[in-house]
């Protein structure tokens, strides 16, 4: 079971080494690093030996000197924590801290236990109060000014939590046998799934407002969130009715000739399996929600790339466009490749624990 | 809980009643009667709205004059135009991006799956962190980041780098010569067809009687022959515009903008990365014995790859690969972000001018969607082909 | 049962929405709110911004705070909403924001055909271009066949279209999504000129690397009077903002600043003085908001002098002249009706 990753490569070696006989093989491999120290010694010599690390304005950047890691130093609050108020971006961190626990533990089948609930409750309201303040003396910090990294994070998870809640009757209701149901899912999947992003996003900013009644509208967070939402909830519904159809027919038999309602049997039997067989799927979606949220941009929000593009609007220093977007980007990097690491992981620990439940 | 008997089990005078005494039914007509009171509720808020404002609405501004121009197009359009004719530069602004983009992040898939089978451990290494990379660094700050590298990586017009003549880089565009028809061209192309159609016939009749001699020679000198003839008297058919520095800019040839030249770089690189999985997943889809066998029976690798190997992989790749150029598709609306005038930001301006947002968030959802129904119809055609050359 | 009242929730939402269709004047909609809500920018410093400690400041959203203590007495009771160009619009006419004060240029398609109101100007300039220096170019006429920069979405892209036009000369449009955008690419040489209100054509040039690379022509192009818009329909609201905006018009002429304000109150014998401030007469209840409302205001922001200096003026570290925005009797096209 475990030894199926060895013979995979194993026809198209047999094939390259058809075509490539062992010299060109070595030489390819010559070049190969030729090239990579090619490439690299510039960077490195721009990002790190020519390098200026300390300095409080652009000054101490010379044209013609490396990479001003300066500027970011000088400026990473504001990037990291966007507008929220400087001596209470605490606050900000260890609520998105907790928030990232949460989801961590979550995305783990072996920590889905009772407990989850409680924790989540217990967590969601500690952010709550950590973000908002206006109790415990905290003071009160309103949502506009929520900003950066912690932004970024909060689209993220709320973004797939709610997505995945309203995934799960759409799902559903495109297997259901009642046409309505169907239709309507159908349609929303597919409309959603055929626009970009960026036409949802506008659309949750500039026309909500403009639909909903005074007085019902949510500010411009509520309405992104919402838009994301929506975005989302489609392409996991798509994703889940993958899952759905992957469970054999037997389990829906066996479940009806037990007696059990449709409800209980969906949500007992059906829904766990199915969320298991497409965790890697989910994964991935996970990671495009997080670079998805890079788009709120454009409707004026301050995630981690708008205070990145804030910080470059400081007079004291112009024009470190490099070193703030690769720095964004090592950012984004980071957070993606550790969650596709964790889902692998996942994968591999379910796997096992299913393999030790074959064995008993 | 037990659903009450389906509608097909009941004798047709009872369907009725029993129908609207039904679970299934009452849910379904609820659910209905909720959209559509939502609906009409979005609707008398939305136009209450509009009304306290006297705002215009409906789709009468497409024919107004729009006051903007627009970078690049690729029909004539000036400020002054209709709305709608905007609306049709941004669209093919975009097929135009997305098209090439396509073409390209195929290219820059295949390099890499390729690259990443390598048996040279260093190249896969290579090819492994690219994708790693790319994938994991939203589109939009690569497109950013790609926009202000062509800005300020790139000479100024006046000291605008020039390889060979004829060919100018500068952060405002790249400046190519273009080929100009000449008046002779039409008469160059004629004697062309003309050519052609006398090798077509020379070589029915070369089949039916089966003479004695080799065709490709005497076909060939036929069907070029004449044109060379027509250039001989008329002149050439083409001559090339070279652009040449006017006043502030290069004027004549072909101009790709670094917006656009942005966009395609970043589409192509970013999916190129997801391409690159499908195609290496496509390749190892393949059964090995399959490869083996092609091999016991005498074939050349070659024939193994176009015969064995690459069918049977187009058809693993070919449905992933069509969503991924959906979504590129699809993402060239990030173009706005960097000024290139795709359809969201026509319709961007179109809103700040005219404020009609309603009409214009609905044109780009309708113009996106018909897109992709377009998109998926051609890749579900393709994909159909592919299947069928399967017994 | 759940059932049934999710239906009457919707119905009952659904009705009340009707409801709004007659609502009351936006003024007493304020009041009763304790809120005023404003649409503005956060991204030019002495126009409409947010430091990194979340503190809103501009002329704009200054206009907002005056507007805030003239209606509620207390300039802290205002938010303030970020908006971007395209945006700006569709929240003004959706009712998320009560005013849009974000350098808006009043222009006539837009006072008639959107439903808007415009309070002003309060802010007068005109739009003209800012050029490299090494392309030796000194006058807007020698700009043919150039690459201009324009922010996307506003009057100066229409304004630059038109007049190439009318003047039969041919440019290269750039378009940017916002200004930081437009003037990084600018000083990047991606285009020659870039096209905007001169006063922040003065801001970017003062930043920048070295600003005698670059030149500020002195030929505008068009004129470009900006004012903060409300939605038509709440005649009290209107009137209260215009008369506010004429109000620190008024005090500058007499007199009247942040400083002396309350003193003036308390030993003025001017019978206009006092009508101003609220001490005799009512003006200011008869408007709908309080009798001492302009004290109010005066003591946010500052007499129009003031409230220009502090934020673009010789206050600021933009050292705006006044220009047009002096006063009229200072030769400048600052006009208030008077006060009786």
């Amino acid at each position: 079971m475990s030894n199926t990753i060895i013979p995979r490569l194993s026809w198209w070696q047999r094939l390259t080494a058809e075509f490539t006989r062992s010299p060109v093989s070595v030489m390819l491999n010559i070049t190969a690093m030729l090239v990579l120290v090619l490439i690299a010694i510039p960077i490195v010599q721009w990002a790190l030996i020519d390098a200026v690390w300390t300095g409080d304005s652009g000054d101490s950047c010379p044209p013609g000197s490396g990479a001003c890691w300066a500027f970011i130093g000088s400026k990473l609050r504001l990037i990291l924590f966007g507008r929220f108020p400087y001596d209470d971006q605490w606050r900000s961190l260890v609520g998105t801290v907790i928030l990232v626990a949460l989801v961590v533990i979550s995305l783990n089948p072996i920590f889905w236990r009772k407990w989850l609930l409680p924790a989540w409750v217990a967590g969601l309201l500690s952010y709550g109060i950590l973000m908002w303040g206006g109790v415990f003396g905290l003071s009160y910090v309103e949502s506009s000014l929520w900003g950066g990294l912690p932004l970024t994070i909060l689209l993220t998870v709320f973004g797939v939590a709610f997505g995945l809640v309203i995934s799960v009757p759409l799902a559903l209701g495109r297997q259901s046998k009642l046409p309505v149901f169907r239709l309507f899912s159908i349609v929303f999947v597919e409309a959603v799934r055929g626009v970009p992003l960026i036409s949802v996003l506008f659309m949750a900013s500039v026309l909500l407002p403009l639909i909903l009644p005074d007085g019902f509208t949510p500010d411009g967070l509520g309405r992104v969130l919402i838009g994301l939402t929506l975005f989302l909830a489609a392409y996991m519904a798509e994703v889940l009715r993958g899952g759905l159809q992957a469970i054999p027919k037997g389990q829906y038999e066996a479940c009806r000739s037990l007696g059990i309602a449709y409800w209980p049997m969906m949500l007992k039997v059906i829904l766990p399996q199915a969320f298991e067989t497409v965790l890697p799927a989910m994964v991935n979606l996970f990671i495009g929600a997080l670079k998805g949220t890079s788009l709120v941009v454009i409707v004026a929000m301050m995630d981690l790339l708008g205070a990145a593009q804030a910080a470059l609007a400081d007079p004291k220093w112009i024009g470190f466009y490099v070193e703030t977007y690769v720095f964004a980007g090592i950012i984004y990097a980071l957070m993606c490749g550790s969650i596709s690491w964790y889902g692998r992981q996942t994968e591999r620990s379910l796997r096992d624990m299913r393999e030790q439940s074959n064995d008993r | 809980m037990k659903s009450g008997p389906t509608y097909q089990d009941v004798p047709g005078g009872v369907r009725l009643a029993r129908l609207f005494a039904q679970r299934e039914f009452q849910s379904q007509a609820l659910f209905v009667i909720i959209v559509v009171v939502l609906v009409w509720g979005a609707i008398q808020v939305a136009s209450e709205n509009l009304a306290e404002s006297s705002g215009k609405s409906g789709f009468a501004f497409l024919w107004q004059k729009a006051a903007f121009e627009l970078g690049e197009s690729l029909i004539p359009y000036s400020a002054g135009d209709t709305y709608f004719m905007a609306f049709v530069v941004g669209v093919l602004n975009t097929l135009k991006v997305a098209a090439l983009g396509i073409v390209l992040s195929t290219f820059v898939g295949l390099i890499i799956a390729l690259g990443q089978l390598s048996k040279s451990v260093v190249i896969a290494r290579l090819c492994r962190g690219y994708v790693e990379v790319v994938r994991n660094v939203p589109l939009l700050l690569q497109l950013l980041f790609w926009h202000t590298f062509l800005l300020r990586g790139l000479p100024t017009v006046r000291q605008a780098l020039s390889p060979v003549e004829g060919v100018y880089f500068t952060n405002r565009g790249l400046y190519l010569l273009s080929p100009v028809a000449e008046p002779s061209f039409w008469v160059v192309m004629l004697a062309l067809l003309g050519g052609i159609a006398l090798a077509v016939g020379l070589r029915i009749w070369h089949r039916k009687t089966n003479a004695e001699f080799t065709l490709w020679p005497w076909g060939l000198s036929i069907a070029i022959l004449p044109a060379i003839a027509a250039i001989y008297f008329a002149g050439a058919p083409i001559s090339w515009d070279i652009p040449h520095l006017s006043g502030f800019n290069f004027k004549g040839g072909l101009t790709i903008t670094p917006e656009f030249t942005a966009m395609l770089l970043g589409l192509s690189l970013y999916t190129g990365a997801f391409n690159a999985e499908i195609i290496r997943a496509g390749i190892l889809g393949v059964p090995k014995g399959q490869v083996e066998a092609g091999f016991s029976l005498g074939l050349h690798p070659g024939q193994v790859m176009r015969k064995i190997v690459l069918p049977q992989a187009l058809r693993i790749i070919i449905p992933p690969i069509s969503n991924s150029y959906l979504n590129l598709t699809k993402e060239s609306s990030l173009g706005v972000a960097i000024g290139y005038p795709e359809v969201v930001r026509v319709a961007n301006i179109t809103l700040a001018e005219t404020s009609q947002s309603l009409e214009c968030v609905s044109i780009i959802m309708l113009i996106y969607l018909i897109l992709s129904l377009i998109t998926s119809m051609i890749l579900n055609l393709m994909n159909a082909r592919t299947s069928r050359e399967e017994r | 049962m759940i059932r049934s009242s999710i239906f009457a929730a919707t119905v009952a939402l659904c009705m009340g929405t009707g409801g709004i269709a007659n609502a009351a004047d936006l003024l007493d909609e304020i009041q009763e709110r304790g809120e005023l809500v404003c649409g503005t920018l956060n991204y030019i410093a002495g126009v409409g911004f947010i430091d990194d400690k979340g503190e809103w400041s501009g002329f704009d959203v200054d206009f907002c705070k005056a507007a805030g203590a003239a209606i509620l007495g207390d300039a802290k009771k205002v938010k303030f909403v970020a908006l971007t160009g395209a945006q700006k619009f569709p929240a003004l006419q959706s009712g998320e924001i009560d005013i849009l004060s974000r350098s808006v240029t009043e222009t006539i398609s837009r006072d008639t055909t959107l439903g808007f109101s415009f309070i002003g100007p309060n802010h007068m300039t005109g739009q003209g271009f800012m050029v490299h220096k090494d392309t030796g170019v000194t006058d807007v006429k020698q700009l043919d066949g150039a690459s201009v920069c324009v922010l996307a979405g506003t009057t100066t892209e229409r304004y630059l279209a038109d007049w190439f036009k009318a003047n039969g000369m041919s440019f290269q449009p750039v378009a940017a999504e916002n200004s930081d955008q437009m003037y990084s690419m600018y000083f990047d040489k991606r285009c020659d000129a870039v096209t905007m209100e001169p006063p922040y054509l003065a801001i970017r040039r003062a930043r920048a690397a070295s600003p005698d690379d670059h030149v500020i022509l002195e030929t505008l192009i068009a004129k470009s009077f900006e004012a903060p818009v409300i939605r038509e329909g709440s005649p009290k609201f209107f009137k209260v903002l215009q008369w506010m905006h004429y109000g620190m018009i008024t005090a500058e002429e007499l007199g009247i600043t942040q400083a002396n304000v309350d003193e003036v109150a308390k030993t003025s014998k001017d019978p206009v003085v006092l009508r101003f401030l609220g001490v005799e007469g009512t003006i200011g209840a008869d408007m709908g908001v309080k009798n001492d409302w302009m004290v109010n205001v005066i003591k946010t922001v500052g007499n129009y002098g003031e409230f220009y200096n502090n934020t673009l003026g010789k206050n600021s570290h933009l050292q705006v002249p006044r220009g047009l925005n002096a006063l009229w009797r200072d030769g400048g096209a600052m006009v208030a009706p008077g006060w009786q």
